[in-house]
């Protein structure tokens, strides 16, 4: 099970990926619709509040829900980086 | 006092009357602001509808990707406010494309930027780095100017999938900060998504269809190829390595088939004169390693009418040419044979002529008589080849009559063999029989007296010494008489024995000595066949004998 910070690192990778994939404007107005996720505006996630595993559920969604498959292929690549996100394999866009 | 109470009602009643008008009012403000919302939504959404649409006419029936990430590119000036619209496509690992549109002027920086912040979106997406060689880049729209020193301060990148895979990515970028908004893009990606995937669903029907049309043309017997307009082979089949004689296990080229062809026929001419004639072509008939071919070479053209290649279709004609030569062979021998009781006839008429003119009283009439009997023995003959001959044509016809009753097998197989029992004596043959004392099942005994009349007239033929043996015995289990003649002659080769029923192959094995067409046994495979029976030979091989077996169904 990972701890607060590992989840902040993660949510930071998969946001600042994002920025590079989506562009800044849209990856960060898309993370921050998630309540309790504080987020920079270089994508440095600052503060998770409450669950965190469905702070990232939910943003991942939102990327999801944006562009599909980009974010599937995106997510993939942290799959491998971070192995005990496997639940967000699972989610359905 | 009462003045005090009626104003105290008063101003309860005003402020019930106020308080009212607030609540009404505020109601009816929400109700025209959620009214306002769902015509900006509903005008969103028809504008939404619209410009997909757009971007489906356009896109019709293309499945070249380069022109659908042109043309929702182009399509983004609908929708929303720019500097910039681009587009990057990886050709391979090393091109990239790179497309600009320059709305409004911007600086030759702000281009590097742009071009610079898709590449690394492309990278991120793939999961590599991207190290383009060339970048093969179009700027079109209005003129640059570098004295603007404008930066790229708001963008977003679409990225265009189809079929799973990312085929270009399409960035709109602006010098203005924090231009585009999320609601903003949320419709582009929509209608970006909307169209890939009718793009991808349009893919996957062609590709199902391509999918059935290369099993049809990859099972075919007859080679296939076809070229591109500058010769290069675009598709083949296997039957092409085989029917040419070229290694199977290695990819085919154009040069390996101008190579095998090289000496019969120049191909690419062939091609390039179907192609500049736009008219079929047909090369009659080479000979390419034993084998005889027929080409056909077709023009190849697109739904707008453009030639855009050939098709080569090489059809393998070697079993037609020997069949062929077979039906020649075939009616040279019955020529032959027709002749021979012919020419018979001929020659005893005229002695008969003769020796009537010169008939004097007291004259030998048995040489007479000996001439007559020639005769009838070559009309005979004759009678019987013609016969063989109409029974073939009446089973290749499938109008071959049976008239089935019951009837004993056993009493037919006994008057056949004794039918037979002089010439074999005169063969110093035997012929054994071994069959039950009386055997009914229906069939056509005249016919099957015909099929054991030929078979036993073969054993005979074909044996110089030992015995003829005929058999009866019952199939339960299959529920079939199987009839048994077996001979101790000359056998037949193993690779013989799945011939002698065919009417042109059987000739190949006839001994010329023993004179006969073989027909007979064409004709009894027809008259078994018939009966829904089967009619088989077994030899052990050559000087081992033979048997020859038939089968008739037992109907209850």
């Amino acid at each position: 099970m990972p701890d607060q910070e590992e989840y902040k690192k993660m949510l930071t990778d998969l946001i600042q990926k994002q920025m590079v994939v989506l562009g800044p404007n849209i990856a960060l107005d898309k993370a921050k619709k998630i309540s309790g996720l504080s987020v920079a505006e270089d994508g440095k996630v600052m503060d998770v509040t409450g669950d965190p595993q469905m702070v990232l559920k939910g943003v991942a969604n939102e990327y999801m829900a944006l562009s599909g498959q980009i974010a599937q292929m995106t997510l993939n690549t942290l799959l491998e980086k971070y192995p005990m996100m496997k639940d967000l394999g699972k989610i359905q866009s | 006092m009462i003045v005090r109470i009626l104003l105290v009602i008063d101003l309860i009643m005003l402020a019930v009357v106020i308080f009212g008008y607030i609540f009404s009012s505020l109601k009816e403000r929400r109700y025209l602001k959620k009214a306002a919302e769902q015509s900006l939504e509903l005008q969103q959404k028809v504008y939404q509808a619209e410009v997909l649409k757009e971007i489906n006419e356009r896109i019709g029936y293309s499945l070249d990707t380069n022109k659908i990430v042109e043309i929702i590119t182009s399509s983004l000036g609908n929708l929303l406010e720019y500097d910039t619209v681009s587009s990057m496509m990886l050709e391979d690992e090393s091109k990239v494309i790179f497309k600009c549109h320059v709305e409004n002027s911007v600086s030759h920086e702000f281009i590097e930027e742009v071009k610079k912040k898709t590449l690394e979106a492309y990278s991120a997406i793939l999961n590599k780095e991207i190290h383009p060689g060339a970048i093969d880049e179009s700027v079109t729209g209005n003129l640059l100017d570098d004295g603007l020193k404008t930066t790229v301060e708001s963008f977003f990148n679409l990225p265009v999938v189809i079929s799973g895979k990312l085929v270009g990515l399409i960035n709109v970028a602006s010098s203005e900060k924090g231009r585009y908004g999320d609601e903003q893009a949320s419709i582009l990606y929509t209608i970006t998504n909307q169209a890939a995937t009718a793009v991808s669903k349009l893919q996957a029907i062609l590709e199902s269809e391509k999918g059935k049309l290369s099993a049809i043309i990859y099972s075919l017997t007859d080679g296939v190829i076809t070229v591109g307009l500058n010769n290069q082979l675009l598709v083949y089949n296997p039957a092409v390595k085989k029917i040419l004689g070229l290694e199977d296990d290695k990819e085919l080229t154009m040069f390996d088939i101008v190579d095998a062809l090289a000496g019969k026929v120049d191909i690419r001419t062939k091609i390039e004169q179907a192609t500049a004639q736009n008219k079929n072509m047909v090369v009659p008939e080479i000979i390419v390693k034993d084998k005889a071919l027929e080409l056909g070479i077709a023009p190849v053209k697109n739904p707008l009418g453009q030639t855009i290649g050939a098709s080569v279709v090489f059809h393998d004609v070697t079993s037609e040419k020997s069949l062929e030569k077979l039906r020649q062979e075939f009616t040279a021998m019955m020529v032959h044979e027709l002749r021979a009781p012919l020419t018979a006839v001929r020659w005893s008429s005229e002695s008969m002529i003769k020796s009537l003119a010169a008939v004097q009283p007291g004259a030998d009439p048995k040489k007479l008589k000996d001439t007559v009997v020639t005769i009838e023995t070559a009309s005979n003959n004759m009678l019987e080849l013609v016969n063989d001959l109409l029974d073939v044509a009446k089973i290749e016809a499938g109008k071959f009559e049976l008239n089935s009753q019951e009837a004993d097998l056993s009493e037919v197989i006994r008057e056949q063999s004794k039918i037979f029992q002089n010439q074999a004596e005169i063969k110093h043959l035997a012929i054994n029989l071994d069959v039950p004392e009386k055997y009914l099942i229906i069939f056509d005994k005249i016919r099957i007296a015909q099929v054991l009349g030929n078979l036993i007239s073969n054993a005979i033929k074909y044996t110089d010494n030992g015995l003829i043996e005929i058999g009866l015995r019952a199939d339960s289990e299959n529920k079939q008489a199987v009839v048994a003649i077996k001979d101790s002659g000359v056998g037949i080769a193993r690779e013989d024995v799945s011939q002698l029923f065919s009417k042109f192959k059987q000739l190949k094995s006839v001994d010329r000595s023993r004179k006969g067409t073989g027909l007979g046994l064409v004709v009894s495979k027809g008259i078994v066949e018939a009966h829904g029976g089967k009619i088989w030979a077994e030899s052990p091989g050559d000087n081992l004998g033979s048997t020859f077996y038939f089968s008739l169904p037992i109907k209850n």
